[in-house]
């Protein structure tokens, strides 16, 4: 289940046009990243991994600004009919000075199995980041305390994120990440923009070695974006939405 | 104004003067499974007994310190050979990194020959302590005849006309201070004497023994790498914990002209029965059997000649243990260095009782000072004495016979290359158990390092005759975020025949702006299978908390140190493990009933 929490979160990798979206749909949450939003943003995204069954993945969530400090709730669902992984999440962050940021994520969760009892648990995350001119890194603390449901069944990871920008319109992100279940993996994106409003990005994943890209197009507030990658074990398709009000 | 300038400029040089963190730091991006004990306190003695460059017998001591590479030595040398130095910062005009030199700058020192430095009384007091819960099996059964605490004491300090007293007392979580009718655990007490004339050194108490390339004796630190050279004072007085690897009685140090003779005795009881026991751990009454038992008795001259870089040494000891075959044994060691221009040679061979024979050469060809290459030749006897062997290799210690290359290139002042290979082979049959008869490793390494950043990638390739073949890669990433916080980033992936082993950890360093106070956090996930990982916690005075991790976990430690005053400096480390693969952690006595434990160590430091 976890690998596929895993596998589905990969699909995740969105990108957006403007800067203070592009990590907005990644394969984890940063809440640091939170400290780059200056307007109230809505924005969902829907990954569908097994169609014959009805697996997805999908998030809706909300990012606004409370007495000048940013905040994101979240709401998170995945799996099927008959087995379903809710998480709702509620993020802030803290800017340290004009390069560092803290940010703090506390997830509830929730899961349901056809026939079975209910699940219910509490984790938390942390995020730091540091942005340079040309580059950033990013750290991510994923459920530190590895909490759970019964036993190891929430993931518990590591992800060091360093991301250049080769110049205005391309940028590499590549991605180092160990989980406490699964193990090492390495990721890379690399995104290219086009006049702020077209942006296609390739996405590769080491070991499993893996791959996939997605195209975005910016209108007025909207965004979209559509992604399709070859997994291991399944090709999987995901689409996102972001509204920005007023961010036009 | 100016007064309070000073007094800022003079709090940064006193606070930051007993820190080892940069040093620290250097060494963990080269080897961390080095950093220990014994370095630091070495380093805590050339702080306290620097080196004057003014001296040529002093100079050579900068190899102890592990903190320059071969060339950045051989500069330094070459540069204080030719002319009196005035100031230690005339070394800025050498081609070498100042990194390296900030590195150096609080072991160093210079005065007019023949003059000693003007210093006071100097006294350094050492006291930690540290403690774990939950607690271990042995301790709640109450099988363990000591408490839980791991509790150390040292103190030093210069006496009057040369002498130097030390005192190092330790125990370990579950071992008493005191053992009943077999007095004190691990306790040591030396003086020392450091003159002038034709006696230069008198040791009592805890020392090592150094001869030649280490072939039969090198019980000192020494970082068993190619591109180090090893010379070495024959015998060097040790403060440090360990309970295996020393010699213990007296030993002196003459010099008549350019001859230097060394005379020393040694009589000891090792830990163990049959065979020797190197655990240092004696807590239950079983244990206990153990310590002390062995009687081992050594006696033994060394005479070498130095002229400028080229040098010639002859040691002969007769050495008696228990353990070996209860005879007196006649070792010989003969050694040769030889330096012409951009080519070093250096060679030793060992004799046991005439008909036992050990070897290894070593040439090194530097091109221009940013490329070296090096060739190294070992064999001997497998049954040769092998019992206080410096490491010859990092690689292939085991085996008797091997063939080593390497070669280092610096492309500029930002990169640098390395590469090592080594081939190696046993010459007996081993019919009884599993026997990787020979083998063969690769390392290299590639290096970037500017005033702000460095990255190092290394790579390992291990190939042993009947066994599966490994691959090693190492990340280790540090930057200067601002000018008082560091980051580093440290990753291992090892993969054993599809077997994936892997590890990540950051560490922050920050120091505030007063430098007064010092925090570090350190964060590593790790997930093993077949091989296991070793964790280096940020550098926390007195205590060394590394280890290899099997499984599958989360390690994290906090540690903070504070300056008190100009005299007094304290610190505080916590240091959580989770396992998330198992119940327990440990077996038998070492076992804790948990898949968690908290470990917390705390120390106070003392120098005037």
């Amino acid at each position: 289940m976890i690998k596929l929490i895993q596998v589905t979160l990969v699909l995740m990798s969105f990108c957006a046009h403007a800067q203070n979206t592009k990590n907005l749909l990644k394969t984890h949450f940063n809440p640091c990243i939170l400290e780059e939003f200056d307007t109230t943003t809505f924005y969902s995204q829907v990954n569908i991994l097994n169609s014959e069954f009805g697996v997805h993945d999908s998030k809706i969530a909300s990012i606004f600004k409370l007495q000048n400090r940013p905040f994101q709730l979240a709401y998170q669902q995945y799996g099927y009919k008959l087995f379903k992984d809710y998480k709702y999440s509620i993020s802030s962050a803290q800017k340290l000075n004009s390069k560092m940021s803290l940010g703090l994520n506390i997830n509830f969760h929730q899961l349901y199995i056809s026939g079975a009892e209910k699940h219910h648990a509490l984790s938390f995350d942390l995020g730091y980041s540091y942005k340079a001119d040309t580059y950033e890194f990013h750290i991510f603390l994923e459920n530190p305390l590895n909490n759970n449901y019964v036993e190891n069944d929430f993931e518990s990871r590591f992800i060091l994120n360093s991301l250049y920008y080769w110049n205005a319109n391309l940028y590499s992100d590549l991605q180092f990440e160990e989980s406490l279940h699964t193990g090492f993996h390495i990721r890379h994106q690399l995104t290219y923009s086009y006049q702020n409003f077209l942006s296609l990005s390739i996405l590769q994943a080491f070991h499993p070695f893996e791959y996939g890209f997605r195209l975005g197009f910016k209108k007025g507030s909207f965004q979209i974006y559509s992604q399709y990658r070859k997994l291991t074990w399944t090709n999987a398709t995901g689409f996102a939405l972001i509204y920005q009000p007023g961010n036009e | 104004m100016n007064k309070i300038l000073f007094i800022l400029f003079w709090l940064s040089i006193t606070s930051t003067a007993q820190d080892f963190s940069k040093q620290w730091r250097y060494v963990e991006s080269l080897h961390e499974k080095k950093l220990n004990d014994e370095l630091v306190e070495i380093w805590e003695y050339y702080r306290q007994n620097p080196i004057n460059l003014n001296d040529s017998d002093e100079r050579y001591q900068l190899h102890e310190l592990q903190l320059l590479s071969k060339t950045e030595l051989k500069l330094i040398k070459t540069y204080c050979r030719s002319r009196q130095l005035i100031s230690i910062y005339e070394l800025q005009g050498l081609d070498i990194n100042v990194e390296s030199l900030r590195r150096i700058k609080d072991f160093i020192y210079v005065t007019a020959k023949n003059n000693t430095k003007t210093t006071s009384k100097k006294s350094n007091l050492y006291s930690g302590v540290q403690c774990q819960t939950p607690q271990r099996a042995g301790t709640l059964n109450k099988e363990y005849i000591g408490s839980p605490f791991k509790t150390h004491f040292r103190y030093r300090t210069n006496l009057k006309k040369g002498w130097n007293l030390g005192l190092n007392w330790e125990k370990d979580s579950g071992e008493p201070l005191w053992y009943e009718n077999d007095g004190a655990n691990n306790l040591t007490i030396n003086f020392s004497y450091k003159g002038k004339y034709k006696l230069r050194k008198i040791l009592l108490g805890k020392y090592d023994i150094n001869t030649g390339e280490g072939l039969l004796f090198g019980t000192s630190y020494r970082i068993n790498n190619p591109y180090f050279l090893s010379y070495k004072p024959t015998t060097r007085k040790s403060l440090s914990s360990k309970e295996y690897n020393y010699f213990k009685g007296v030993a002196a140090h003459w010099r008549i002209r350019k001859t230097d003779v060394d005379v020393f005795a040694s009589h000891r009881k090792l830990n163990g029965k049959a065979s020797i026991d190197k655990t240092g751990l004696f807590r239950t009454p079983k244990e206990i059997e153990k310590r002390k038992r062995i009687q081992e008795n050594l006696l033994g001259i060394a005479i070498s000649i130095k002229k400028r870089e080229n040098k010639i040494s002859w040691a002969g000891i007769v050495y008696r243990s228990d353990y070996l075959n209860d005879k007196n044994n006649f070792f010989q060691s003969l050694y040769l260095s030889k330096n012409y221009y951009n080519i070093d040679y250096s060679g030793e061979i060992a004799l046991q009782n005439l008909h036992k024979w050990a070897l290894i050469q070593k040439l090194t060809i530097s091109i221009s000072n940013n490329s070296l290459i090096s060739l190294q030749f070992r064999s001997r006897n497998d049954s040769i004495f092998n019992e206080y062997k410096s490491d010859y290799s990092s690689f292939s210690n085991g085996y008797e016979n091997g063939f080593l290359w390497c070669f280092q290139h610096n492309f500029n002042e930002k990169w640098r290359l390395r590469a090592t290979f080594d081939r190696f082979r046993s010459n007996f049959i081993n019919t009884e158990g599993t026997h990787f008869s020979y083998g063969r490793k690769i390392y290299s390494e590639i290096l970037r390092s500017t005033d702000k950043r460095k990255f190092v990638l290394q790579f390992q390739n291990k190939i042993l005759s009947d066994s599966e073949e490994l691959n090693k890669f190492k990340l280790y990433y540090l930057e200067h975020l601002t000018s008082n916080l560091k980051f580093t980033a440290k990753g291992n992936y090892i993969d054993e025949s599809g077997q994936i082993n892997t590890s990540l950890q950051s560490n922050f360093y920050r120091t505030s702006n007063s430098e007064l106070d010092k925090i570090n956090i350190s964060y590593c996930v790790f997930n093993t299978q077949s091989e296991s990982i070793f964790w280096q916690a940020p550098s926390f005075y007195g205590s060394y908390n590394s280890r290899f991790l099997h499984g599958k976990g989360i390690t994290s430690s906090l540690s903070y140190q504070r300056k008190l005053n100009r005299a007094t400096k304290l610190g505080i480390q916590l240091t959580q493990l989770s396992y998330a693969d198992r119940e327990v952690i440990g077996t038998g006595n070492e076992q804790i009933d948990n898949n968690s434990k908290l470990e917390l160590s705390l120390y106070i430091k003392w120098k005037n």
